[in-house]
């Protein structure tokens, strides 16, 4: 394993090819160049045909077309369906959403899973899981805490999970877990006084955590389906965004229960600090540490400023001081994020 | 290890008209020299500008907050709210002109520096209006901010370069000229403005206006009538105003822009085919459609022609809009709704296999050139 797995992306190529000019070919800049003298008009069209696709009419015609013509069958379908759900008997209700489920099924596995097409089909099938659920849980009124639906839909669809290789399945999984850690302190925990919102907080920020472990094993070992940016980034997010809520919370309610979150939280900051500066450069999570801290930080600072009830002009000079701290802060952490981002990737910088 | 597809950059362009002997390498030094000393703004991702953009308006809305407490503006007199609102749109004002000369940074710096500077002055441009708005309302009631705000589009459309900023100016127009009817309560002067709209979009295209300094107010108009059409098909209005005389217009607009599309394009259009489709056209969404629909139908094939992806974004957020609230209106039962509604998306596949059928050649030769280009 390498020491460093820089990620290339738009702002951040290799440095040893780095050319000034890697960014992307818009029209707009050739029409500046064109603008500006610098290139001829047989040029510049020339240039813009290599730029842009040819429009193909026929292509998006045909394709909006089909896409509202079967946005609004399907709509119609629903909506007539809804208005008859009250007065249909229960085995058709479970029929329709079983048919689904089943056509959806059949429909994955003549595509194939290499498909995006079949694996768009098991995401429904395993969506109409959940559906069925719900029509089970509405026919039968079994008193089950919704909690228990979504513990059930999570079980129920795994192993379409695990064969499908499909990050958006994958990441609905996983949302519809953390629904059901939710609704399991909601409904369970709370109303028998057994824990705090801090503890759901932490689990929450475990559980994601070792989705996102799992997620970086699966880069690290180049399985393509994981191969993407955009769900580890979203996992990265919602943990951030759960711990960054406890620290805010320690620091407005000052409950001493809620260090262990501001503990966790400078601890995750660091950590992805470290890891996406030095082991897997990525500018996007590096930023989104950034907003966190800073988001942390300013309620920090604002607490500390404005706590106190004081008269009319002496708020307004707390407050004024306050915006100038916001103005300076964030403008001196896209700044150092900047500089950071002009570093070359793979190598350590001790300062 | 790459881990998505590299766009095609600058340096591939350059290295392909090389290639091809487009372009010698005289002239491709001219082209790096100057793209060297004029880079794009877009070096900064969008994710940095946001923080930015947060950072410049929390920091001026604390501020304004800490001006209302401390009294030192006064929102309910005509004096100190015109006093202040000068003052803030001048400072603004400043800001950008001194962006506009500024030399002595590098490009990377200065595209940092002018996106923190050009928020700060675009917020304080932004209060400025909102405290002369308050202040004349107070003196002058609604037909004064229609022409304040006239006043200050035309006033600083040139003088500030900023293209958000001549976009929200342009924008408060029509905005404010809303304010004045429904305080009137004439209805019918919508279809006024909404023509005025129409006719200064037409001026632009058709005179090919379209660089940078007049797409704000381009984009400043479509929006508003997008906006004024989604206001005025909302349950508790659209009972109240007769739609037909936009319905006219903007089935004429959506008429103008296919013709535009076909002759740019070089179709020729047979003349059975442009009687049927048009005639079609005009019963179908003139009669029993809003000119919401219409307006985001010609908003999609314009903006589709022109490759213009803000457009086509307002075109794809508007239009199941006004589908969702068109059908919510129709004074029927659910049942019957979505027999129409499931009805409507037949037609449309219908037509979609006319369509299939009627250019069948073209569309396989496209096909054919997909493929072999591994497109598919």
């Amino acid at each position: 394993m390498p020491d460093t797995i820089p990620i290339e992306t738009e702002t951040n190529p290799p440095p040893q090819e780095i050319k000034k000019l890697e960014y992307r070919a818009k029209p707009s800049i050739i029409n500046s160049l064109h603008k500006a003298g610098i290139l001829s008009t047989p040029l510049r069209d020339e240039a813009l045909k290599r730029v842009q696709q040819p429009l193909n009419w026929l292509y998006w015609s045909n394709r909006f077309l089909l896409f509202v013509g079967a946005a609004l069958i399907l709509t119609g379908i629903v909506f007539f369906f809804a208005f008859n759900w009250e007065k249909m008997g229960k085995f058709i209700k479970f029929i329709l959403v079983e048919t689904g489920i089943i056509v959806s099924i059949i429909t994955a596995w003549k595509l194939g899973l290499e498909k995006i097409t079949g694996k768009v089909f098991l995401l429904s099938a395993s969506i109409l899981v959940g559906v069925f659920l719900a029509v089970f849980g509405q026919v039968y009124q079994t008193g089950a805490d919704s909690y228990e639906l979504f513990v059930g839909w999570s079980i129920l669809i795994l192993g379409w999970v695990l064969i499908s290789k499909f990050t958006a399945l994958w990441i609905t999984w996983l949302t519809i877990l953390n629904i059901a850690v939710y609704l399991y302190w909601d409904q369970i925990l709370v109303p028998h006084d057994i824990t705090t919102f801090t503890t759901l907080l932490v689990t929450l920020s475990i559980l994601n955590t070792a989705a996102l472990v799992f997620a970086f094993l699966g880069r690290f070992k180049k399985i393509e389906w994981l191969d993407s940016t955009w769900h580890y980034r979203l996992i990265l997010a919602s943990i951030l965004f759960f711990l960054s809520l406890g620290a805010i919370q320690f620091i407005v309610e000052e409950r001493e229960s809620s260090v262990i979150l501001l503990l966790l939280f400078v601890a995750a900051i660091v950590g992805t600090y470290w890891f996406f500066r030095y082991r897997s450069r990525d500018m996007a999570a590096l930023t989104l540490s950034a907003f966190a801290s800073t988001a942390v930080f300013l309620t920090f600072i604002g607490h500390l400023i404005l706590n106190e009830r004081d008269n009319d002009t002496s708020i307004s000079i707390r407050l004024f001081i306050f915006g100038l701290i916001v103005i300076g802060v964030c403008s001196g952490v896209v700044y150092l994020l900047h500089r950071l981002a002009k570093e070359p990737v793979g190598e350590h910088h001790d300062s | 290890m790459i881990l998505k597809t590299q766009p095609y950059s600058i340096e591939n362009l350059l290295g392909d008209l090389l290639r091809s002997n487009t372009i010698d390498e005289t002239e491709e030094k001219k082209i790096r020299s100057y793209l060297e000393e004029h880079p794009p703004t877009s070096l900064i991702p969008w994710y940095m500008k946001l923080i930015v953009i947060i950072g410049a308006w929390t920091g001026a809305i604390i501020f304004s907050l800490a001006l209302g407490i401390s009294r030192i503006i006064n929102f309910e007199s005509f004096s100190s709210t015109t006093i202040f609102g000068v003052l803030f749109i001048s400072t603004a004002i400043f800001c950008y002109l001194g962006l506009a000369k500024s030399k002595n940074t590098t490009p990377t710096e200065a595209s940092l520096k002018h996106v923190f500077w050009s928020q700060v002055a675009l917020v304080l441009s932004v209060l400025g209006h909102l405290l002369l708005l308050i202040g004349i309302t107070i003196k002058f009631h609604t037909p004064g901010i229609f022409v304040l705000s006239l006043a200050l589009c035309i006033g600083l459309f040139k003088l500030v370069g900023d293209s958000l900023h001549r976009f929200l100016s342009c924008l408060l127009v029509p905005f404010t000229a809303i304010t004045w009817i429904m305080d009137k309560n004439i209805p019918d002067l919508f279809h006024i403005l909404v023509f005025i709209e129409v006719a200064i979009l037409i001026f632009l295209v058709y005179k090919k206006i379209d660089d940078k300094t007049f797409k704000p107010l381009k984009y400043a108009m479509v929006f508003s009538i997008l906006i004024l059409f989604f206001i005025l098909q909302l349950p508790w209005a659209h009972h109240e105003i007769l739609m037909l005389p936009s319905n006219i217009i903007m089935i004429a607009v959506l008429t103008g822009v296919c013709l535009h599309a076909a002759k740019e394009n070089g179709f020729k259009i047979p003349v059975a085919d442009g009687i049927i489709v048009g005639g079609l056209m005009i019963v179908c969404l003139g009669l029993l459609s809003t000119p919401g629909i219409i307006a985001s139908i010609a908003l999609l094939i314009f903006a589709f022609h022109s490759r213009d992806n803000l457009l086509r974004a307002a075109g794809i957020t508007f239009f199941p809009g006004f589908i969702f609230i068109f059908y919510y209106n129709m004074n029927m039962q659910l049942d019957e709704k979505s027999g129409i509604i499931a009805g409507t998306g037949l037609v449309l596949l219908g037509f979609r296999e006319y369509l299939k059928r009627r250019f069948r050649v073209q569309m396989e030769t496209m096909s054919e050139k997909n493929q072999s280009e591994g497109n598919e």
